[in-house]
């Protein structure tokens, strides 16, 4: 393992993608965490894939994918933000329509776009090791401006979470927050699709807040304990993917529902002794 | 315009709902200070729609709810049903309570020392100081409530709205709150949702009926027969040494809760 990560080290593109890493772990503990607390994940998942639909038409005109990524995702998000106040139509069954219906949109226009589709596979599943100085430019921003809302607004983002009902009764702007995290969402789904694709950024989002969770009850505690535990599934799971010629972003995932694992492990085997020490 | 000074909210005329159904016609209500209004009816007929007003999450389709709030923050205080809390939301007790004094901190920053000490003060009060630092979901339904309660009071309202605060409650706390609504009672109005007539007829001092609109009885004491005449059909079992009315049984409402003690 050491000379892995001895040889790992050696390439030159290893700065860039330790870098992503940091910048990728911001970004997600931040989104993560308040996706899981506020129990939008299936929500994002939506999102998610909703976006491919802008990756197939802009693929076929021509245009950068990621762009048209970010124009799907982000109007997702704020139609679902839309409905979600209205309460006019079912929510999952609106994140469950959109869901299916941009992969639909993509996979037409994929098809209808002459000659082989080499990269279509690095948005599905991810390649970090691939990532260029653009994509750093472009998650170095997010990552600032992530991280300067919800230092701004951190006990509005909190209160409108945990009851927005009561927060509308204290004069905050509400769907200010709510929009704007909801923007925020689409663009870090976004980004964090050239790291682990779009199958499976749902768990980059999801599983180190629920590692996180089992060690803190509070907020702000999630979204370091998630930083932290982010970044080291990122390189560990780089690495080792490295060593067995394996995918990334398959093995990123794979590293941090381990982690999940063992976790959630400890705790049981803690809870047991306690218990059989009480009786 | 209100005239009369003692009137905090005037609920004038109010036609509301959700999408294109109306669930409130014609609701006109007068909140004055000091007043404690206990809200009956059966499920469905409005009640919640009837808060969510008074709380500005909806607009009525017409009408108009006038707050006499001068220039005070948080003239409302509001305590929501327990059971809409997400109870394994990573927050704490003191944060909770903390949040009730958002609008005083404003959008951006932190919470001053006087805004911190404050909120010490209120959980001393209420008693639940020692678990300022507990998660909510380490709480006894109880105690969340108190919690609630404090968010609902920090700001100092002039109007307390409780939406059923005697749900998922033991009994002990159940008697506690009407005494602590009660003593509130001298310093601000107290608007109270409720299931459960029998028991808060000695605490509420007007009736306000709701059931697709309103009916307000100016006074405590209330009959079958004027339940009948507001289409507000509740059963009351009066007990316990408590002076209020006995009442009969409505003969149209078998399926409205028996209370036992």
């Amino acid at each position: 393992m050491i000379n892995a990560f001895t040889q790992f080290f050696h390439y030159s593109f290893i700065q860039n993608v330790a870098i992503a890493a940091v910048l990728l772990s911001i970004i997600t503990a931040l989104i993560g965490s308040y996706i899981v607390v506020r129990r939008l994940v299936f929500l994002s998942g939506g999102i998610t894939h909703s976006s491919f639909g802008g990756i197939g038409i802009a693929w076929y005109l021509g245009l950068n994918p990621i762009l048209g990524a970010v124009v799907f995702s982000v109007l997702s998000a704020i139609g679902l933000e839309y409905l979600s106040q209205g309460k006019t139509l079912r929510e999952d069954s609106a994140i469950g329509m959109l869901w299916s219906f941009g992969m639909a949109i993509g996979i037409l226009f994929v098809f209808l776009t002459p000659g082989y589709a080499p990269n279509l596979m690095s948005y599905l599943f991810g390649s970090i090791i691939t990532i260029s100085k653009t994509d750093i430019l472009l998650l170095l921003i997010l990552a600032l401006l992530t991280l300067l809302f919800f230092l701004l607004f951190y006990y509005p983002i909190l209160f409108v979470a945990f009851d927005s009902d009561f927060a509308k009764t204290q004069n905050i702007p509400v769907k200010f927050i709510g929009y704007s995290l909801s923007i925020l969402i689409a663009l870090s789904i976004v980004f964090a699709i050239r790291a682990v694709g779009i199958i499976l950024i749902i768990s980059l989002l999801t599983i180190p807040a629920n590692i996180a969770n089992a060690f803190t009850h509070r907020f702000k505690n999630i979204i370091l304990i998630s930083m932290l535990v982010s970044f080291v599934s990122i390189i560990l799971g780089i690495v080792v993917s490295f060593k067995l010629n394996v995918p990334s972003g398959a093995t990123i995932i794979i590293t941090m529902m381990v982690s999940y694992l063992i976790v959630k492990a400890i705790k049981l085997v803690k809870h047991k002794i306690a218990i059989s020490r009480v009786a | 315009m209100i005239d009369d000074n003692n009137m905090l909210i005037e609920v004038v005329n109010v036609t509301a709902g959700y999408g294109h159904q109306v669930v409130l016609r014609n609701v006109s209500l007068p909140i004055y200070r000091n007043d404690f209004i206990g809200i009956i009816g059966p499920n469905g007929g409005g009640k919640t729609t009837l808060i969510k007003l008074l709380i500005g999450q909806i607009k009525p389709f017409s009408g108009k709810i006038v707050h006499n709030s001068g220039a005070q923050d948080s003239f409302i205080g509001y305590l929501p049903q327990v059971s809409q809390i997400d109870r394994t939301f990573p927050i704490t007790v003191r944060e909770v309570v903390l949040s009730g004094l958002l609008e005083k901190k404003g959008l951006i920053g932190g919470y001053n020392r006087q805004q911190k000490s404050l909120a010490m003060e209120l959980m001393e009060q209420i008693g639940i100081h020692h678990l300022q630092s507990k998660s909510i979901g380490l709480l006894s339904g109880g105690q969340l409530q108190r919690a609630m309660l404090c968010r609902a009071l920090i700001s100092e309202p002039q109007v307390l709205i409780l939406d059923e605060p005697n749900t998922y409650v033991d009994s002990n706390f159940e008697g506690e709150l009407y005494e602590m609504l009660r003593k509130l009672n001298e310093k601000m109005a107290i608007v109270m949702v409720s299931h459960d007539l029998g028991t808060i007829t000695s605490y509420v001092k007007t009736i306000a009926c709701v059931n697709g609109t309103l009916f307000y009885h100016p006074s405590n004491q209330i009959t079958n027969e004027q339940l009948a005449a507001y289409n507000c059909p509740i059963q009351i079992i009066a007990h316990g040494p408590v002076p209020h009315t006995v009442l009969l049984e409505h003969p149209n409402n078998a399926s409205h809760r028996i209370h036992k003690h």
